[in-house]
């Protein structure tokens, strides 16, 4: 429920802080900056989910090599990301 | 020896392509040096190339083409065929996206990150999507945004998002925005539901919004915005979580169940098999193009034999269908989309940055297989410049005559009038002999349908 509170929280501050904009739009284009300050606002929110799932998977982790299932270390989270397969 | 700079490669400073007689290099430049040295001392490289997700190159001592920005020159693998997004099945593009964000979380493990997701850099090699740009790499700084997330959703996620929830077809945008789709073109023609999924929510119709409210924004400290580690880590996570729910499920069409509603009988269809093989065996061509290819039944034939086959069709279930086959194991099939009516023109700068159709052949033999009532009935176009066509693409040609008599003509026929009074056999062997010699011609048991060999004429 905290996780959900907290992203409520990032969500209604994110709309927020977009509404305080004009809603003009000029001819010229610096898309980059619009970009970098949408990562800057989701970038909590997003953050938090992975730092949860994260977490999440160490406590599986820990239960399934304490019931003897699931000894390998790739379950955990300090492990570098094994990306998988896109073509699976 | 003489070097042809490749026209698509100027945008990124840190190198080039060109080509040269004995294959295609690379110039890294001075500029580019230190990212350079780390991902190769860094193991990224060795990691990616195992990994099947980056195209392998050797350093070579070859002259390069501006000598006082060369800091080294690669020779990257040869890539049979250059395909473009607009070509792919959605499967395809969600591989590739897939393949951009399985590199970008490795190259975080290696204290790297992508400056670039561009479709473009992605190519599709024994079936598996390709990152083929070697200099896609900088040192990550904690902190910093990624720097690609707007091309990677204009590229990546919006077209895909379009394909799924709009319309199938909407890829085809990509051919008009050579960046990406804009992302408040996307959120226009995106149904509302779409924003009730929260990843769809922020990275095309929050991240379209800040956009615009931004666009006249020059001001630094925006750029100066910090993004720890995890958040930047929770971005790329969201994004593949987002591209793996979206799903496509083709409904049926014209085409994706051709072969269980044609008429042929299973012996005309192992007569033709027969015929094509016995003229591969002849022939022995190192490449095939198989134009209106279907789900790539015929293609197979050539990729048995080991020869890359790029496999075209018009329809994106057929395309899709035939990818999730080559996915299964046929690599040397490449499926495309690909209208022939109206083939991939050369876009973007000088409409050079990426090749035509033709600007990519020609190549050794061409599969025309119950294709030319399509073009010379369906497109009303006369014989004389269907020949002229496979004569700018192909050295051979293996096609098929399918007379007026035959049904799937009739079947046209029933609702137009018919102004074909050249269609005929004897008008299609005298009009193709003006550009090709014809070698052999085998009547297909159980048909009314002709198989011919053919070998361009010397000019």
């Amino acid at each position: 429920m905290r996780a959900i509170r907290k992203f409520s929280k990032y969500l209604v501050l994110t709309l927020f802080v977009l509404s305080l904009f004009p809603s003009v739009a000029f001819a010229y284009l610096d898309p980059g900056t619009g970009s970098y300050l949408m990562q800057v606002l989701i970038g909590g929110v997003m953050g938090g989910m992975f730092a949860v799932s994260m977490f999440w998977r160490r406590i599986v982790a820990f239960f399934s090599n304490l019931f003897g299932r699931g000894t390998s270390k790739d379950n955990l989270a300090d492990e570098p990301s094994k990306p998988s397969d896109p073509s699976e | 020896m003489p070097s042809q700079v490749v026209p698509g490669s100027f945008r990124d400073p840190s190198g080039f392509l060109f080509f040269r007689d004995d294959g295609i290099y690379r110039q890294i430049n001075h500029g580019y040096q230190e990212n350079y040295d780390l991902l190769m001392s860094s193991r990224l490289y060795s990691t990616l190339v195992d990994a099947g997700l980056l195209i392998p190159h050797e350093e070579v001592e070859a002259a390069p083409v501006v000598t006082e920005q060369a800091y080294k020159i690669i020779k990257p693998q040869l890539i049979d065929f250059i395909s473009y997004p607009y070509e792919w099945s959605f499967s395809q593009l969600k591989d590739a996206a897939l393949a951009t964000l399985a590199i970008q979380k490795w190259a975080i493990d290696f204290g790297m990150t992508l400056k670039d997701a561009s479709a473009y850099n992605i190519q599709f090699v024994e079936g598996r999507p390709l990152l083929i740009d070697t200099l896609s790499f900088e040192r990550y700084e904690e902190g910093r945004p990624w720097v690609a997330y707007r091309q990677f959703c204009q590229h990546f996620l919006a077209p895909l998002t379009l394909m799924a929830y709009s319309h199938i077809n909407l890829n085809q945008l990509l051919r008009v925005y050579i960046d990406g789709i804009p992302l408040d073109l996307a959120s226009a023609l995106l149904p509302v539901r779409t924003r009730f999924r929260f990843s769809l929510l922020t990275h095309l119709h929050m991240h379209s919004r800040s956009q615009e409210r931004h666009a006249d924004s020059h001001d630094g400290k925006a750029r100066s915005a910090k993004l720890g580690k995890t958040a930047f880590l929770g971005i790329i996570n969201n994004l593949e979580s987002a591209i793996r729910k979206l799903e496509w499920r083709p409904g049926k069409t014209e085409w994706g169940d051709y072969y269980e509603s044609t008429n042929y009988t299973s012996d005309s269809h192992k007569h033709k098999v027969e015929a094509i093989v016995g003229f591969l065996d002849r022939l022995k061509p190192r490449k095939i193009w198989d134009l209106g290819a279907n789900t790539g039944l015929f293609s197979r034939l050539g990729a048995d034999r080991g020869i890359p086959t790029v496999s075209f069709d018009i329809d994106p279930v057929a395309v899709e269908k035939n990818y999730l086959n080559v996915k299964k194991g046929d690599k040397l099939v490449l499926p495309l989309l690909l209208d022939l009516s109206n083939p991939s023109p050369g876009i973007g700068w000088k409409n050079e940055e990426r090749m035509s159709l033709l600007d990519r052949g020609p190549t050794d033999m061409a599969f025309a297989l119950a294709l030319i009532h399509h073009l010379a009935i369906s497109n009303n176009l006369p014989l004389v410049r269907i020949a002229d066509f496979f004569d700018h693409i192909c050295e051979s040609l293996v096609i098929e005559f399918v007379p007026k008599t035959d049904s799937q003509v009739k079947r046209l026929l029933t609702t137009r009038e018919d102004i074909f009074p050249d269609y005929t056999q004897e008008a299609f062997e005298k009009v193709f002999s003006e550009y090709f010699t014809i070698q052999d011609a085998v009547a297909l048991d159980g048909s009314e349908r002709t198989l011919y060999l053919m070998v361009k004429r010397q000019a």
